[in-house]
Formats: C-alpha cells, sequence, structure tokens
C-alpha cells in the first residue's frame, strides 16, 4: 500500500519524460535518433560481432562470481581503446581476423568448459575486445550524432552480453550445461566459418 | 511556458548533459544517498551560477573534451563503486554543475525568454540528477549494484569514444 507522498513523487520522473517527444527527431535517420539507431544496429548487423559478444556473457555465466560481472565490465573498457585507435585511424593490423578468432577462441572456452584464472579470463576477453571496438570505432566518424552513435553500439554490446549471460544461466542443471557447451560450439564454428572465408 | 519548456527538454536533448547527469545520479545512488545534502549544497548553486553567466556571453562555448573527461572520471568512479570524502564529491558535482550550466547557453531568444529557459533546464537537471538517484539507491539487491556499475563502464566507454572523435576533428 503505497503511502500518501508517494504517488506523486513517483508520478515525477515519468511525467517529464511525457514532455520529451518533442525532443524527438525521427523520420530522416538524420540528428541524434539516426546517430543512435544506426549505433545501436552496428554489433547486431554482424553476426562474428553478435556470437563474439554473447559468448562473453556465456563464458562470464560459465565462470560464475566474479568473472560474471567482471567480463561484461572489462569488455566495453578494454573496447575503447580499440574504439578510439579506429577513430583516430592509427593502424591495427589484421582487424576482421581478430574478429573472427574472437568468436573461435571464446566458443571454444565455452565448448570446453574453460575455467582459467579471473586475470587470464579477463585478459583474454580484453584482447578481443580491442580488435571489436576498432572496428566500431571506424565506422563512427561517418554517424550522424557520434555520441548518440557510441551509446547506441555500447548498449546494444551490453545487451548481446546480457543475451549470453541469460542463456549461460542455464549451467546450473546438468541438461542446461550441455546447451551450454553445445552453443560454445556452434559460435566456435561460426568463427571458424568467417576465419576461412565460408561466411 | 514556451521558453521555459524548451528549457526543460535542453539536458534530454544534449546526450552528453544525459551522460554526465547519469553519471552523477549512479554514484549518488551507489552509495545510498550519503552526499545528498553536499550534492544540493554545491549542485544547485553551480548550475544556477553557471547558466547565468552564460548570459554574459563572456564564457566561450564549453570545450567538448571537458564535458567528456567529467563524464569518463565520472564513470570510472561508478564502475569501480569508490566513494569519496565529502569535499572530493564537492568538487566533482561543482564541476559537472558548471560543465552542464556552461554548456546550456540560449540563443535567439529575448532577455526574458532566456531567463525562463534557463531556468527550465536548472529544474530539468535537478528532476534528472535526484530522481534518478534516489530510484538507484532503491537498488540494493546484487546484480542492482552489478548493473550499476556496468552502466558506468559503458559511460566510459561511450566518452572516450567521443574524445577520441573530437581529438581527431580538432587535429
Amino acid at each position: 500500500m503505497m503511502r500518501p507522498g508517494r504517488p506523486m513523487r513517483s508520478a515525477v520522473p515519468w511525467a517529464l519524460l511525457l514532455l520529451a517527444p518533442a525532443a524527438a527527431d525521427a523520420h530522416t535517420g538524420a540528428g541524434v535518433i539516426g546517430g543512435f539507431s544506426s549505433g545501436f544496429l552496428h554489433p547486431l548487423t554482424g553476426l562474428d560481432h553478435v556470437t563474439a559478444m554473447v559468448a562473453v556473457g556465456l563464458w562470464g555465466a560459465f565462470l560464475g562470481e566474479p568473472a560474471i560481472w567482471i567480463l561484461p565490465i572489462v569488455f566495453p573498457l578494454v573496447m575503447t581503446v580499440g574504439g578510439a585507435l579506429g577513430v583516430l585511424g592509427l593502424p591495427l593490423p589484421a582487424v576482421e581476423t581478430g574478429i573472427a578468432l574472437s568468436a573461435v577462441a571464446l566458443g571454444l572456452c565455452v565448448a570446453c568448459a574453460a575455467r582459467p584464472s579471473l586475470g587470464i579470463a579477463a585478459t583474454v576477453v580484453g584482447i578481443f575486445a580491442i580488435f571489436h571496438g576498432y572496428a566500431h570505432g571506424r565506422e563512427m566518424p561517418g554517424a550522424a550524432n557520434a555520441v548518440t552513435y557510441a551509446i547506441g553500439f555500447v548498449i546494444a554490446t551490453g545487451l548481446l552480453h546480457l543475451s549470453g549471460i541469460a542463456f549461460g544461466l542455464l549451467t546450473r542443471w546438468p541438461a542446461g550445461r550441455i546447451a551450454v557447451r553445445a552453443a560454445g560450439g556452434v559460435i566456435c564454428c561460426i568463427g571458424m566459418g568467417f576465419l576461412f572465408g565460408v561466411l | 511556458m514556451g521558453d521555459f519548456y524548451s528549457g526543460l527538454l535542453h539536458p534530454l536533448r544534449a546526450p552528453m548533459h544525459i551522460l554526465i547527469l547519469l553519471g552523477l545520479s549512479l554514484w549518488l545512488g551507489q552509495h545510498a544517498l550519503s552526499h545528498l545534502k553536499t550534492a544540493f549544497m554545491v549542485f544547485s548553486p553551480v548550475l544556477a551560477a553557471a547558466l547565468g553567466l552564460t548570459l554574459s556571453g563572456i564564457f566561450p562555448e564549453v570545450p567538448q573534451p571537458f564535458l567528456l573527461l567529467t563524464a569518463t572520471a565520472l564513470g570510472i568512479l561508478v564502475a569501480a563503486e569508490k566513494n569519496l570524502p565529502a569535499a572530493v564529491c564537492g568538487l566533482f558535482f561543482g564541476l559537472s554543475a558548471f560543465a552542464v550550466g556552461l554548456d546550456s547557453a540560449v540563443e535567439g531568444r529575448t532577455f526574458g525568454g532566456s531567463i525562463q529557459s534557463l531556468l527550465g533546464t536548472w529544474v530539468s537537471a535537478h528532476v534528472i540528477l535526484f530522481d534518478a538517484a534516489w530510484y538507484i539507491s532503491r537498488g540494493e539487491r546484487p546484480w542492482m549494484k552489478i548493473g550499476m556499475r556496468v552502466a558506468g563502464s559503458w559511460i566510459v566507454a561511450i566518452a572516450v569514444l567521443v574524445l577520441a572523435l573530437s581529438v581527431k576533428k580538432s587535429g
């Protein structure tokens, strides 16, 4: 049962949101909304990105605490290093190979139920995060709005991690562990497909 | 109402301001509003002063790197779940208010319209900051606290990337 003053207090932030539609810049794809949508879609439209991001979440869930939340924190932080390199146009060799390898390696770690120390897991994830970040950063200068582009692709990356974590929580059941490891195998195969040019 | 309404919406239309205000509210909420008094005492008057200074036209446009570095610092504090002494917290609140306020200059309006617009911005910034912080402080479950730290890392990621872009554009 809500206390007397609570409904008004709870309504204030929602009331402010009702005023927000005027802030929308929809319809043409330009401006704030255009930048956000292109940034949000960037990781989602690349199967190599999607599989690797999901694999990070899967592996984190598989490793359990504290990896389950440290890996999704490490990844975006290190991704910015790669992203900054991409934005600045500094050379980073074999970006697409690195992205494909990330799916292979992370998928393999999940499939083989690899349980390295937290430091090693974070290092592996961090190394691959640089390649993913570089690819996103390379696209940024052409975006309609750089800030909302960055917001979009960081949020999309985080949601992909979350989906991997959600699926990875199935490991608490024996059948779930098999399913998660099988998913890791599929991710590894997809990564191989990109690595050898089949996909 | 038009000028005030426009000012009310201003922070919602400025992604960098949202990042800074969100970073502040996450940090404030993470530590159970322990620095709420400092926040009120520093953020409110500094924001008012900075908004007022924009009327003078003395200060040029706030360099985007300043906004981005502020957001980055706040994101790091949130990701690390780092609490700081009240004086240092006050410094962060003051810097953030100064950055957001000075970057909210109004153009193309009468003096009265500008005042209304800046007042709207002042109100909106407070609502965003303190209401969000209040809700965030209610997140006591472990996964909620982890989510806050993840959000902090996202703020750092966004700010550093945009900072790299602004360095490239200015270089």
